[in-house]
């Protein structure tokens, strides 16, 4: 028996049972990923004999004698397949999870395929992109632009780790193999609701291979939070490693470890446990009401606001007075609006590793958003110095917030101290649903007021959001649904209730939007509600309250703020998508007088950085060979920061990008950056890049006048060199009179989070519905955006398209499903479906002409927000077409089905 | 996943016996494996049946039909261009091209349900042998509006439905011989009994299927709606053989898929359609006798007008 992969035969033999992905793995192929291990995602995709297959899907046995091709076997002698090279050209990737898998499945098909890549690209997944990436590669339409120095600002340059995720080598957390790893699985609990009375654990330490089992009284006493911010005291203390409480179904109890995963699943399965079910609560509402099941009866110093009534938090805010605006309407709107409980769905799952060195160091490789908070907590938690603990990320298949979150970091760190043992920890697809975070699912009830002209005089909002099991981001989403929602509009009154409860779900978290999403929905559709009452047009109604350069930031808070719009493009945005919706362009509604066609857009303005602490940390320096070596701590999960930050500093230094080689997300290797999420990315990250690029720009010029002894004025960098007038001073010439001189070339700045800017999102769409069986048809798709200096063209495209298609998915299909007792019911891609290519049409997509006053070069961010404004401009446009309004999302056809019979 | 031991069948006989009671057949194991990993199936022993001779082969009956054996891949059946349109198209539509790779006729025709409460490890349903079927009331939105059992998983099988208005027979490996089972007796088991995927007994194996001769004139149509466009079940499919003579039906045969636990046909939509024009009116009317009888349940009220307009589709497919 023996097996052939990328022409090379091994004599292994597969473990009974044993799928030809993890064989392949196993036999150092690590382009072979794992997104689902179902068939669902296709990132496993390799070729048998020639033809593309899930290898999860494929028993191991199954390939002997027959020819295995994976990514890594794509290229021939050094020169890449042309569709790897159509990938790279295109940037048809943002994290890469799904890349290797997605070029497997594209370099099968022939000229003929490629023209129906909808149905040929069905078994492959991706979240980031969009797709429209993936179909530019497929036409062989490249986007990447030359590196030239002094162009580095504003051209599509591609990203440093494109070519080790077009072949296959860029190593996320899970292709990491150390000597003696062992594998860490939970048990998980099947109640909602119950306290553990006893656990037996014999047995399951009677399984070979089992090191070790844990339960609730072999973790450290101290509670903590799984939320990442630097401020951890907004959120509540109210979670420990294992608890003797179960709050929800999935919740971990007790936890194993093993030398191989199937050991440590069958251990876990011997685990016996006596629960005393508790009554459980599902719905927020019935959580606040008395006699209501307790989740947390802890003390006052977790920062509980009212245990005793499941609120983790309650807001009351009012600006101005709106019982007096309500008064002075001539027509006021009032409406209820749901949203629906969504999985970030990043393929990689979430997964950790922890070690330890010889010096008694704990290393922790992990797919973090924030290593620097994963640091502080498990210190905390351990109760050891900081400077024992070292955390760092390499790829990230993903994060959109969900990685915003400690979920597994402590329990391999647990369990590595406990064996001595490197310990690896790597989600299931289903654990991802059901104990990963998700979107916050909140309930809006909101009333708006105008006079008959239009203007506003009052917007009041009360939000529920289910916070889930516990509290971790229920009190910043709380916060940013009650105000970032509301301060696109002028409004004089507005006012904000808002609750953060505790039910027995698994606990919600960040999420791309963080509650704005959910509160934008209900105040765009109430606009669209109050246009048509008063016979405006809503770009009409819009216009005339939204707030207009000079305004001051401001939504339900009293008080001063640090938010302030650093440049403006909202009247630019809202132009493009008018013009474009006027326009004709995009699809024709489909034949037949059961289609209907309706338009609609929504508008948002966001803060480009959270009200929590952000503050990040940038080192530059010029080396002795004329490069530049720079580092911050910030997370590059498809996001592009890194790109981003090697053309801020390229430009600034008047370089090539590929001159600076960057260093990012090591606790060890680079200075504090508090996390990568909440937009600042660009805006603080980034930011800090360029203090320190212009402080070592400013200091080479200075001694470059020194050396040629000519003014400062009549210096200049080029690449590799200085001007100096007539001369030319090589780089590596003045870093070694520098040095000479004792001048150091190497700099450090720090930027912090505050003032905050803003950015603005419109999007429009042209729908067509079928009035019989609910199915809706985007005919066009319009997405204007004002991200300041648009640094990356090719980058900022795709942010938009991937957040587009995935705010398409979350209105339309996805939704997390619960039966009576609390379980999800729908814990895989199979049944909680996320946008494939033919899901998601192509939107034409508009950049603001506008400079911020704040970010580095003019730019601020551009990444998270597009999602917004794409679920209610779906409302708008289904409101149009129907003549009904849609108020709980997703709009699946069962939901419009029933709702249009319902209609007079 | 349990761990299992993997064994070669060479012959039928050879793979009955291999089989035991603890045992499964694995040919293309898209479902199988996916249930393995679920814990919803626990094999001590998977006997591969993919060299068993002449499955793998497509050919013409003695009689002028086809015989499709059991191990044809679903990419190999849709590129099979002489074969019906209604197959080739159901063919189409199964999983995605990864998967049609791999998917087999007789693993699509065998293939368990996909209702997401029997798929839950942790709950055995109805269909699994517990004593409440969940989806009754509970997210019921995927699941059958025709059934003659407590349990409203609906077939799921795209190739049934259109291999039904085939008049296609399953040829099935049971107790040492050959027996022909028709597409309704291959399912008849699932109307009435909630613990039945279809009517195969323990250790029976699907060979083959065998379409008659094809009739001049006849065509055949298949079509669905899904709820996205990766690859979906049908929420509802629809499958229609027969002629149009003269702008007049003839022998026309009508299944729906997805909606019931059987290929849901009606002879009585099939004789009312005997002779009647090709148009829409008479396309309606069967479609209301169809669904007359139908019994949605909280989330499935959409299927009726979904199935409503594909039966139409369909019908009026076989004129073009």
């Amino acid at each position: 028996m023996s097996f052939t992969i990328n022409g090379k035969t091994f004599e292994e033999k597969p473990r009974p049972g044993q799928c030809l992905r993890t064989f392949a793995r196993d036999l150092g192929w690590f382009g072979v990923k794992k997104g689902c291990d179902a068939g669902d995602c296709g990132a496993c995709t390799v070729w048998l004999d020639g033809k593309p297959v899930h290898s999860c899907l494929v028993p191991a046995f199954r390939a002997e004698g027959r020819e295995v091709t994976t990514i890594e076997g794509l290229a021939c002698n050094g020169t890449l397949h042309p569709m790897q090279q159509a990938f790279l050209d295109a940037q048809a990737f943002q994290c890469g999870f799904c890349a290797a898998g997605m070029i497997m499945t594209s370099a099968s098909l022939s000229e003929e395929e490629k023209k129906d890549l909808p149905f040929r690209l069905k078994g492959n997944l991706c979240r980031c992109t969009g797709y429209h990436a993936i179909e530019d590669a497929l036409a062989g339409v490249g986007h990447v632009e030359p590196d030239r120095a002094g162009h580095a600002c504003g051209s599509s340059l591609q990203s440093p780790l494109a070519h080790s995720i077009v072949t296959g080598t860029a190593r996320y957390t899970s292709d990491i193999k150390m000597e003696g790893m062992l594998h860490l699985k939970v048990l998980r609990s099947p109640h909602a609701h119950a306290k553990i009375l006893a656990m037996r654990t014999e047995k399951a330490r009677a399984v070979p291979g089992v090191h070790a089992v844990f339960t609730s009284e072999d973790v450290p006493k101290r509670p903590f939070t799984s939320a990442l911010h630097d401020d951890y005291r907004v959120d509540p203390d109210d979670t420990y490693v294992l608890d003797n409480f179960a709050r929800y179904v999935g919740q971990r109890v007790a936890a194993v470890v093993a030398e191989s995963e199937g050991a440590a699943e069958e251990a876990c399965r011997l685990i016996e446990v006596d629960y005393e079910i508790l009554p459980a609560v599902f719905d927020p509402e019935e959580a606040m009401l008395p006699g209501a099941p307790v989740l947390h009866n802890k003390e006052f110093s977790s920062r509980i606001q009212n245990a005793k009534k499941n609120i983790f938090l309650q807001i009351d805010s009012e600006y101005g007075n709106v019982a007096q605006g309500f008064s002075e309407a001539d027509v006021t709107v009032e409406g209820n609006y749901s949203s629906n409980k969504v999985s970030h769905a990043h393929l990689e799952t979430h997964i950790a590793i922890a070690s330890q060195s010889e010096d008694g160091r704990i290393h922790v490789r992990t797919s973090s958003q924030a290593p620097f908070q994963v640091r502080a907590k498990l210190a905390y938690l351990f109760a050891i110095p900081l400077e024992r603990v070292h955390v760092y990320t390499e790829r990230v298949g993903g994060g959109f917030g969900g990685k915003q979150e400690m979920l597994c970091e402590e329990l391999c760190v647990l369990a590595m101290l406990k064996t001595g043992r490197p310990v690896k920890w790597e989600f299931t697809r289903e654990e991802e649903f059901i104990a990963g975070v998700s979107r916050h699912p909140m309930t809006t009830r909101i009333k708006v007021g105008a006079k008959n002209d239009g203007t506003l005089t009052a917007i009041q909002v009360r939000v529920v959001s289910a916070t889930g099991a516990y509290g971790n981001h229920g009190g910043e989403t709380l916060a940013a649904s009650l105000s970032q929602s509301l301060q696109v509009y002028r409004c004089p009154n507005m006012q904000g209730t808002g609750y953060a409860v505790y039910t027995n779900i698994p606990p919600s978290g960040a999420f791309r939007g963080y509650g704005s999403s959910q509160t934008v929905f209900a105040v765009e559709s109430a606009m669209g509600e109050l246009a048509r009452k008063l016979g405006l047009d809503l770009m009409t109604l819009q216009r005339k309250n939204v707030v207009i350069p000079g305004d001051a930031v401001h939504s339900i808070w009293e008080g001063p703020s640090d938010a302030e719009m650093g440049s403006y493009g909202l009247d630019q945005c809202m132009d493009f998508v008018e013009t474009a919706l006027a326009s004709g362009r995009g699809e024709t509604k489909p034949e037949g007088e059961e289609w209907l066609e309706g338009k609609g857009h929504a508008i948002h303005m966001h803060d480009c950085i959270p009200p929590t602490e952000q503050r990040s940390e940038a080192h530059i320096k010029l080396r002795a060979d004329g490069t530049y070596y720079l580092t911050n701590g910030v997370t590059e999960m498809g996001n592009g920061t890194i790109t981003s930050m090697r053309q801020v500093a390229a430009s600034i230094l008047n370089s090539m990008a590929d001159r600076i080689e960057i260093v990012i997300a090591d606790t060890d290797k680079t200075a504090y950056d508090t996390g990568t999420f909440s937009s600042v990315g660009t805006s603080v990250s980034c930011k800090s890049v360029s203090l320190a690029a212009e402080n070592l720009r400013d200091n080479i010029l200075k001694i470059a006048s020194e050396y040629t002894s000519r003014p400062v004025e009549e210096c200049a960098l080029a690449d590799g060199n200085v001007q100096c007038g007539d001369r030319t001073i090589p780089l590596t010439e003045l870093f070694a009179t520098a040095r000479d001189a004792r001048h150091r070339l190497e700099v450090m700045r720090k930027a912090y989070g505050s003032p905050r800017t803003t950015c603005f999102n419109v999007h429009g769409f042209r729908i067509a519905v079928h009035r019989v069986t609910g199915e809706i048809r985007i005919l066009q798709s319009v997405h204007a955006a004002d991200a300041g200096t648009i640094l990356n063209p090719m980058q900022c495209r795709g942010q938009v398209e991937g957040a587009v298609a995935q705010g398409i998915g979350s209105s339309l299909f996805e939704r997390m499903v619960f039966d009576g007792n609390g379980k999800m019911v729908n814990p895989n891609f199979r049944n909680y479906r996320i946008s494939a290519f033919a899901d998601i049409p192509r939107t034409e997509i508009f950049f603001a002409d506008t400079y911020d006053a704040y970010g580095p070069l003019g730019a601020k961010s551009a990444g998270e927000t597009p999602i917004i404004p794409v679920a209610p401009a779906l409302g708008n446009a289904l409101a149009d077409a129907t003549g009904v309004r849609f108020a709980s999302l997703p709009f699946s056809a069962d939901r419009i089905f029933e709702q249009l019979a319902d209609a007079p | 996943m349990k761990a299992f031991e993997y064994v070669n069948a060479q012959t039928p006989e050879s793979a009955a016996g291999l089989i035991g009671t603890e045992g499964r057949y694995l040919a293309g194991g898209i479902d199988l494996l996916g249930e393995m990993k679920e814990y919803i199936a626990t094999p001590a022993r998977l006997v591969n049946v993919k060299n068993l001779p002449t499955t793998r082969e497509i050919s013409k009956t003695p009689e002028g039909g086809f015989r499709l054996g059991a191990n044809v891949t679903i990419a190999e059946l849709a590129a099979q261009a002489d074969l019906p349109a209604g197959l080739i198209e159901a063919a189409a539509e199964v999983g995605s091209p990864q998967i049609r790779a791999v998917a087999t006729v007789g693993g699509n025709l065998a293939q368990h349900s996909r209702c997401w409460y029997y798929r839950q490890r942790d709950l055995t349903c109805l269909k699994r042998g517990g004593s409440t079927c969940y989806a009754r009331d509970g997210e019921n939105k995927y699941n059958a509006i025709f059934t003659g059992n407590p349990c409203i998983s609906p077939v799921v099988s795209n190739l049934a439905v259109a291999l039904t208005v085939l008049s296609a027979q399953a040829v099935v490996w049971r107790k040492s011989k050959e027996v022909r089972l028709t597409m309704a007796e291959l399912y008849a088991d699932a109307w009435n009994n909630p613990l039945a995927q279809n009517s195969l007994q323990p250790g029976d194996l699907i060979l083959a299927v065998e379409i008659p001769a094809p009739v001049a004139g006849v065509r055949s149509s298949y079509l669905q709606v899904s709820e996205k466009s990766d690859f979906d079940w049908a929420l509802v499919s629809c499958a229609a053989a027969g002629s149009v003579n003269e702008g007049k039906f003839r022998g026309v045969k009508i299944a729906l898929g997805a909606v019931a636990p059987v290929p849901f046909q009606m002879e009585e939509a099939n004789a009312l359609l005997e002779g009647k024009p090709c148009n829409e009116a008479s396309a309606n009317a069967a479609a209301s006798l169809i669904l007359a009888t139908a019994t949605p349940f909280s989330h499935n009220g959409y299927k009726v007008p979904i199935a409503r307009a594909l039966i139409r589709r369909t019908l009026l497919n076989l004129a073009k």
